[in-house]
């Protein structure tokens, strides 16, 4: 789409609130130009507008081809370290419509930032210059730990690499930080157990800083002379030893606390060519010593991204009620994998496992598993699933729940405690001798029973005390018999149902949504079953 | 295979449904009953009717637990209503208004039937909820204050179509009392009743209860064979294969004579029953276990036998495996 200069500067000097409009020309295949914004009686705001794209008023890769810079408002919200403004203008399909909406989102601006003086209540992170090399990046996840680091401590970081990813020609090598060692104490993350025993583990070094690192507190500083004032003597001088002792330390941690007392890491890595310290050879009490001193040398930062529970989701998750309980799944086929992984998904934290079967292929078009790890355990496969999904689930498995049933019918005493080990059971085996022997048991446990017809035409849930007998009267009395349409597969297994994964996991997410509100008190508990009438999902409570 | 005592299985058959055993939820019966026709005493008055009454199984005793029913009757005078379907529809209309304007009777329904309102309602009978049914029965006395006298009442064919009515009849005369009284003292006809409506329920049979009980009364009319359970219905299921067909044979509602119920049921349903008897008959004989399949015990109230405290080996319910999946 072409652009028209001529219009686009009558149709700046047109807007009431543009008190002057300079064209500064073109320079670089960007064109400038100059525009005023009266803001008290004698002063006006001036920005630079520059077109730095001609091809088209569109956005590519989200930025705008409109772009406002002023590099004496660096100080201000939203300004980057360019001096640009950052805006996120909406999508626009002309050049009149696109010069429209960023002057009028620049005006926002002006009038909230600059003359109302307004701040956001939310903290935004350190822009942080990033660099990598010519085929590699570095990017590290860190939590929060179960203590914070002192300001002014220094010691060891442990951190391990998960799978190495790549994005445009660049491997990108992925870690996460474990553990933090100071003085002999030790801090963890928040992370998962089977995160936090990872081998093998790397050791970085780290200074808890006395502030942040950054220029108006926003812009990481980039130079390791600028952090000076923010570490100690000792600090400097234990980075120096260790760094130049003799041991590979590939990266320093520099630790600082949000203003809410949160901890952030900027994580540099240090060239081995050039000392980012130096000892300073100085007379001190008619002593020469050697004061330890940072360099102005570039910091080569890597990504480093706060990655704690209430971040990792902080888009969505069940309520606390449901993800901090125990949580037992029995039997792991297309339901009780898509209720495992559903409720992984969903921030669960303890999550017990119970499945005597393995995985075929044939089971991986409508359950969780994967095809490329050929015939496994059920719970082997669906436990390292969890754990790839979520860094904060607990998997284990619980190998006594396959003979509970048994356990019940010999008349065996530790029943009731066995089930109290958990708060909530979703019994998704139906296997109906295990549902009649917890029946049976009295428990502090709230059981859910999970099971779907044929063509999951009808999930049925039903919640203890009582399960049998609902779902017997269910499937004897309501759920109509089918036409027989079953799956045989070879051999002499009984037939399985037929069904998508598409068709299971429709109703099982259905349920889900409603089975979190009843656990969560925020509904009455009612058996219910789902069932597709009139081309929507009716849920029929009973 | 471990030799079956009929008597014996028998009698743990009756025993595991009895009523008592679920007293609970026919309390629940009753209760919902009781809320029923004082709120019908109510609305209609004495000036319009007689005391409603209670009838179906549970009144006549003939009940099982895993099948059975409670009506109850409104006797109308014969003033209150010009025709008999404008008692039933007003009947109809009131209770349909009761459920309405009530917010106990939220999870309830109403459905026509053919001389009853069926009424059911969802509620929470020991810790679970289910379905329970009152059939309300609206009836109106033959003539002016004669109700007090005879207990004869007329009641409105909904539809005549159905049954063994003729099908031009849209009402039936009838006596409650006189039916339920026919029964009364009969303790040995209950327990073969019982039998059958157990068969009849575990089997999923097609035949009218009220045909069986007529039935069971008349074979048993001057039985002198030995009384043990086995013998006594061995010799009604004989008798009903026998006279199931018979042109000859009547079965007379006590409460209206003119109404002969196996007349009124057709040459299919006649043969259908007396080869039902015969199988049953046949088939016990033949085999010891056929009487568990016949007759099977309801597993919910096992009789504990004194020994072993063994339990019989019929199956707890339990979904069927070839329906529910995960």
């Amino acid at each position: 789409m072409a652009i028209d200069k001529a219009h686009i500067l009558d149709m700046l000097r047109s807007f009431p609130f543009i008190s002057e409009v300079i064209d500064k020309g073109e320079n670089n295949q960007c064109w400038t130009i100059a525009i005023a914004f009266p803001v008290k009686e004698d002063e006006s705001l001036w920005f630079d507008m520059k077109l730095i794209s001609y091809v088209s008023p569109m956005k590519q890769r989200g930025s705008s081809p409109i772009k406002f810079v002023n590099k004496d408002l660096m100080a201000y919200p939203h300004i980057m370290d360019d001096g640009g403004l950052c805006l996120h203008t909406p999508d626009q399909i002309t050049w009149d419509d696109r010069v429209h909406a960023e002057i009028e989102a620049l005006h926002e601006w002006i009038e909230k930032y600059y003359v109302r003086e307004e701040k956001d209540a939310h903290y935004d992170d350190l822009v942080v210059e990033h660099v990598a090399t010519k085929d590699s990046m570095m990017q590290f996840y860190f939590t929060q730990l179960d203590a914070m680091p002192p300001v002014g401590s220094y010691g060891e970081v442990l951190f391990t690499n998960l799978s190495k990813g790549t994005s445009d020609g660049y491997t990108i090598n992925n870690f996460i930080v474990q553990c933090v060692s100071w003085g002999g104490k030790k801090a963890y993350g928040e992370w998962s157990k089977d995160y936090l025993a990872m081998e093998p583990r790397y050791k970085g070094l780290y200074v808890m800083l006395s502030g942040n690192p950054a220029r108006y507190n926003k812009f990481a500083y980039t130079q390791y002379d600028e952090l000076s004032e923010l570490c100690t003597d000792d600090q400097l001088s234990y980075l120096y030893k260790k760094l130049y002792g003799g041991d590979k330390y590939p990266f320093v941690f520099w630790g600082y606390k949000t203003p809410s007392g949160k901890l952030r890491w900027l994580v540099t890595c240090p060239s081995e060519d050039e000392h980012i310290i130096r000892g300073i050879k100085t007379r001190l009490n008619d002593k020469i010593v050697y004061v330890p001193e940072l360099q102005p040398i570039e910091m080569k930062c890597v990504y480093a991204d706060e990655c704690s529970y209430d971040n990792y989701f902080g888009r969505g998750r069940f309520l606390d009620e449901i993800v901090n309980k125990k949580i037992l799944i029995i039997g792991l086929g297309a339901l009780g994998s898509a209720v495992a992984t559903t409720l992984t998904r969903c921030g669960a934290r303890k999550i017990v496992l119970c499945d005597y079967d393995q995985k075929h292929p044939g089971n991986v078009c409508r359950s969780e598993y994967l095809f490329e790890t050929g015939r496994t355990k059920k719970t082997n496969e669906l436990k390292q699933i969890l754990s790839a999904i979520s860094p904060f689930v607990e998997v284990t498995e619980d190998t006594d729940m396959c003979n509970f049933k048994l356990h019940v019918s010999a008349g065996g005493k530790n029943a009731e405690s066995k089930l109290n080990e958990f708060d909530i059971i979703f019994d998704c085996s139906i296997d109906s001798e295990l549902m009649w022997a917890i029946d049976q048991v009295k428990t502090t446990a709230q059981i859910v029973n999970l099971s779907i017809s044929n063509k999951a035409n009808e999930l049925v849930c039903a919640f203890s005390p009582n399960i049998r007998e609902f779902v017997t009267r269910i499937y004897t009395k309501i759920i109509e018999e089918t036409d027989g349409d079953m799956y045989n597969p070879e051999g002499c297994w009984s037939p399985t149902f037929k069904a998508s994964y598409n068709d299971v996991q429709i109703v099982v997410q259905y349920a889900m949504r409603y089975i979190v509100r009843m656990l969560s008190g925020e509904m009455d508990i009612a058996n219910f079953i789902i069932k597709e009438q009139d081309e929507s999902l009716n849920l029929i409570r009973w | 295979m471990e030799e079956i005592n009929k008597n014996e299985y028998l009698d743990e058959v009756l025993y595991s449904h009895k009523m008592c055993h679920i007293e609970k939820r026919t309390d629940k019966y009753k209760e919902i009953a009781k809320d029923l026709r004082d709120a019908v005493m109510e609305h209609y008055g004495n000036k319009k009717m007689y005391p409603t009454f209670l009838s179906g199984s549970i009144a006549k005793h003939t009940a099982v637990n895993t099948k059975f029913d409670i009506d109850f009757v409104i006797p109308f005078r014969r003033d209150s209503f010009d025709t008999l379907e404008a008692m039933y529809e007003d009947v109809h209309t009131f209770l349909k208004t009761l459920i309405k304007d009530n917010e106990k009777y939220r999870a309830a329904n109403l459905k026509k039937q053919t001389v009853s309102i069926g009424f059911t309602i969802l509620t929470e009978v020991e810790g679970s909820y289910e379905e329970i049914s009152i059939d309300v029965v609206p009836g109106r006395e033959l003539k002016q204050d004669d109700y007090g006298e005879t207990r004869d009442l007329n009641l409105y064919f909904c539809n005549p179509d159905w049954g063994f009515l003729a099908k031009d009849s849209t009402y039936q005369k009838t006596n409650i009392q006189k039916q339920s009284d026919t029964i009364c003292g009969k303790e040995n006809e209950r327990k073969i009743i019982r039998l059958l409506k157990v068969w009849k329920k575990a089997n999923n049979k097609d035949i009218k209860s009220f045909a069986l009980e007529l039935f069971v009364i008349k074979a048993m009319d001057g039985y002198d064979g030995a009384k043990d359970l086995w013998s006594m219905l061995k010799h009604v299921l004989q008798y009903i294969a026998e006279h199931a067909t018979d042109k000859s044979c009547h079965l007379l509602d006590p409460g209206n004579s003119n109404n002969d119920v196996l007349e009124k049921m057709d040459d299919v349903k006649r043969s259908y029953l007396q080869r039902e008897m015969k199988n049953l008959v046949e088939g016990i004989e033949r085999n010891d276990w056929y009487i568990k399949q016949a007759f099977p015990v309801n597993q919910k109230f096992p009789k504990v036998k004194d020994s072993y405290g063994m339990r019989p080996g019929n199956q707890v319910p339990l979904p069927p495996t070839n329906k529910h999946f995960g």
